[in-house]
């Protein structure tokens, strides 16, 4: 889990060294016809994302093609290209997205399913290389294929190893359920030190942790007839749960954190167990940002893995339309994933999960091959999943804050996803 | 009764070394922070002592082309600054000195102050769009100058009621023309204010935050949108955001200072009429 600097350093240099014949290989494999284009790309600050920028220059170099990024901040992101979008601006020719928002964009997105015939000479997409399940979550609508993976994240469940010798546990072996979470986190729990950093605040990683647990006790979005079912047995336990086992050992202020006070707290050693997603162990592996690493383990949560991730995908007004789907052809090959994978971007292709030298210097791979190619789940698979996180984490946090019992906060959940879905016309 | 004053001396010297730290703290800290390892930033009970390093301002620099956004804020924040003085002056000094329906006026321009940014930003961007002028340099000058320009006139107003109006009529009777009378002994004589409205304006245009985020995508961005990028859904870069902070921070704090006297000037007017 360890990244030493030494061998980030030596990373980069290989990546450089290696780029000069790849750089070549580029300019000879990809046409020239589209240059002098420019592609607007809308992308976001994360730090997972630079290698992506990175690479661009060699795209340039070998197709013409100039590249403008708009690196925008992950909260603003979707104001932005929703307004984008909607407002007929189409000032970007190509975006990258979560696949929550999906339903709401693809609309407006090319379909990349014949890009190969629509764009002689761009690199094949190679979809059998991705965990099918990936390619359906992240980038189908309507049996259109209107992203690719560029971005991998799948849900861990971390623990602090010099926590769990401390009280006894085998610092080797992560916990196997949501219960045995919970009773370790209670031993856990000393002094300024805790349990289980639960993210209760009115954001998404609330959200985040409500779906795992809803999952993990059986419970499924939508019932036969495809009407919400969040608020019944499983919904009432998630709601439980979070409330009465887990803020209990979880650090003081979290009924206002979301994903960085997650970071955070488990980074100083504050919480001894928690959520985290891969894009976040960058900051967890490096020892001047982090007092835990290269001793923590991970496991997949119980119940099955939430996916997260992040897609690519062509706006289909773009003037430029054939370069762009050639520049995301390009930035999801698989020569140029295993480039951007060596800067830090994690891989969505199986191939490069698998790569030894990648393994060797990023030793989680193999567990998000696991988690990708096992038992997983999407978010809720609708239009506008956003607005019902929202409603996800306002009761569960209110159910935290003891504002309401869970199960006043269940039955809200539902009674209020209903109602949205009814006004939406989403619902009959 | 000597040691007493000395005793109380000390005190109120103490008293106010403590609300300066109190102050400063803020300030103190985002420096720190912008030297600081992340760790050290994150550790608690907090770390006062640490190895310095540059490698928040590397970050900024080599990898988030900052500079580009560093830039930008200063073509932007400049330009608008000069177009608010050189609009706001002679409204200003027609509203104090010429016989014009000034009050009116003065009414209907502080609506433009009154209406929050955010209730005008998707009209603004819609608009933008239409005219293609969505990321350039020219729509947040404009803007800017637009919610600067009403408090940028009353402020100004205020320092050219202090003018005498019989030094205009003099001016007048010896032959000047309005615009001699204004550009000749009404500018001069007006100085301090222009500097104090100044200073005023650039501070606010650049801080501005809410238009630039919406209105620019790659090419106009401004230095505050910078640092929201810094906070994203992998983690926080605190190196960078104390960096950057420290960045932006540097010229509000030196201009202030430099322009001091005015400011105060400029804050107190009409305080004592």
């Amino acid at each position: 889990m360890y990244i030493k600097r030494r061998d980030f350093v030596l990373g980069v240099s290989s990546l450089g060294l290696a780029g000069l014949p790849l750089r070549s290989a580029a300019a000879q494999e990809l046409p020239r016809r589209y240059a002098g284009s420019t592609l607007n790309v809308l992308t976001r600050s994360t730090s997972a994302f630079e290698g992506t920028i990175q690479v661009g220059a060699q795209f340039t170099e070998a197709t013409g093609i100039k590249l403008q990024y708009t690196r925008v901040a992950p909260g603003d992101q979707y104001q932005k290209l929703m307004l984008d979008l909607t407002g007929g601006t189409h000032s970007f020719d190509v975006t990258y997205f979560v696949y929550q928002w999906k339903y709401e964009i693809a609309p407006y997105l090319a379909d990349l399913s014949t890009l190969e015939k629509d764009v002689p000479g761009a690199p094949p997409l190679v979809l059998n290389d991705y965990s099918p399940k990936l390619v359906e979550i992240y980038g189908k609508v309507d049996n259109r294929l209107v992203g690719l993976p560029i971005l991998a994240d799948v849900a861990f469940i971390l623990w602090n190893k010099d926590a769990y010798k401390a009280k006894g546990f085998d610092p080797e072996i992560g916990p196997k359920s949501w219960q045995e979470i919970v009773e370790r986190g209670k031993k856990l729990t000393d002094g300024k030190q805790f349990g289980y950093g639960l993210p209760a605040g009115k954001a998404i990683q609330c959200a985040v942790t409500w779906t795992l647990l809803y999952y993990g006790f059986g419970g499924r979005f939508f019932d036969a007839a495809g009407k919400p079912d969040l608020g019944g047995e499983a919904g009432i336990k998630t709601m439980r749960f979070m409330a009465n086992e887990l803020q209990p050992i979880a650090p003081p202020g979290n009924l206002a954190w979301d994903y960085n006070e997650m970071l955070t707290g488990f980074q100083t050693a504050q919480s001894t167990q928690t959520l985290m997603w891969p894009g976040g162990f960058a900051n967890l592996s490096d020892p001047t940002k982090s007092s835990v690493a290269g001793r923590y383990g991970m496991v997949s949560p119980p119940g099955g893995s939430l996916l997260g991730g992040t897609s690519i995908g062509v706006n289909a007004k773009s003037t430029n339309l054939d370069a762009a789907k050639m520049y995301v052809a390009w930035m999801t090959s698989k020569d140029t994933v295993r480039r951007t994978a060596l800067v830090g971007t994690p891989p969505a292709r199986l191939s490069i999960l698998q790569d030894p030298e990648l393994v060797q210097r990023f030793p989680h791979y193999p567990r998000v091959l696991a988690a990708l190619t096992g038992e997983t789940f999407g978010y809720i698979p609708m239009k506008e999943a956003e607005q019902v996180h929202i409603m996800m984490y306002d009761e569960a946090n209110a159910a935290c804050a003891k504002l309401k019992t869970p199960e006043q906060a269940a039955a809200d959940l539902q009674t209020k996803a209903v109602a949205f879905m009814t006004r939406r016309g989403y619902l009959r | 009764m000597y040691r007493y004053r000395t005793l109380r001396r000390s005190l109120v010297t103490l008293l106010w070394i403590g609300v300066s730290l109190f102050y400063l703290f803020p300030y103190t800290w985002m420096v720190m922070t912008g030297f600081r390892n992340p760790i050290d930033t994150l550790t608690m009970p907090p770390r006062f002592i640490f190895q310095p390093n540059l490698e928040g301002f590397r970050y900024i620099f080599t990898t988030t082309g900052f500079q580009h956004y560093l830039v930008n804020s200063i073509i932007v924040t400049v330009s608008a600054t000069v177009l608010i003085i050189a609009t706001a002056a002679p409204a200003a000094y027609a509203l104090t000195h010429l016989k014009t329906r000034g009050r009116a006026f003065l009414l209907v321009i502080l609506v433009a102050r009154m209406v929050p940014g955010v209730a005008v930003v998707i009209p603004f961007y819609l608009v933008a769009a239409k005219l293609g002028q969505l990321d350039t340099y020219h729509v947040l000058i404009l803007i800017f100058t637009a919610f600067n320009l009403p408090f940028a006139i009353w402020l100004l107003r205020s320092f050219f009621r202090e003018i005498h109006p019989e030094l205009r009529e003099a001016a007048i009777m010896d032959g000047c023309s309005e615009l001699r009378v204004f550009g000749r002994i009404m500018l001069p004589l007006a100085a301090g204010g222009l500097v104090a409205t100044g200073v005023f304006v650039f501070i606010a245009a650049w801080n501005e935050f809410l238009f630039a985020l919406v209105l620019t995508n790659s090419q106009a961005p401004t230095a505050p949108i910078a640092i929201l990028g810094f906070r994203t859904e992998y983690g926080t870069q605190w190196g960078a955001i104390g960096a950057a902070a420290l960045l932006i921070s540097t010229p509000v704090i030196v201009f202030a200072i430099v322009m001091q006297k005015y400011l105060v000037r400029g804050l107190t007017m009409g305080s004592i009429r």
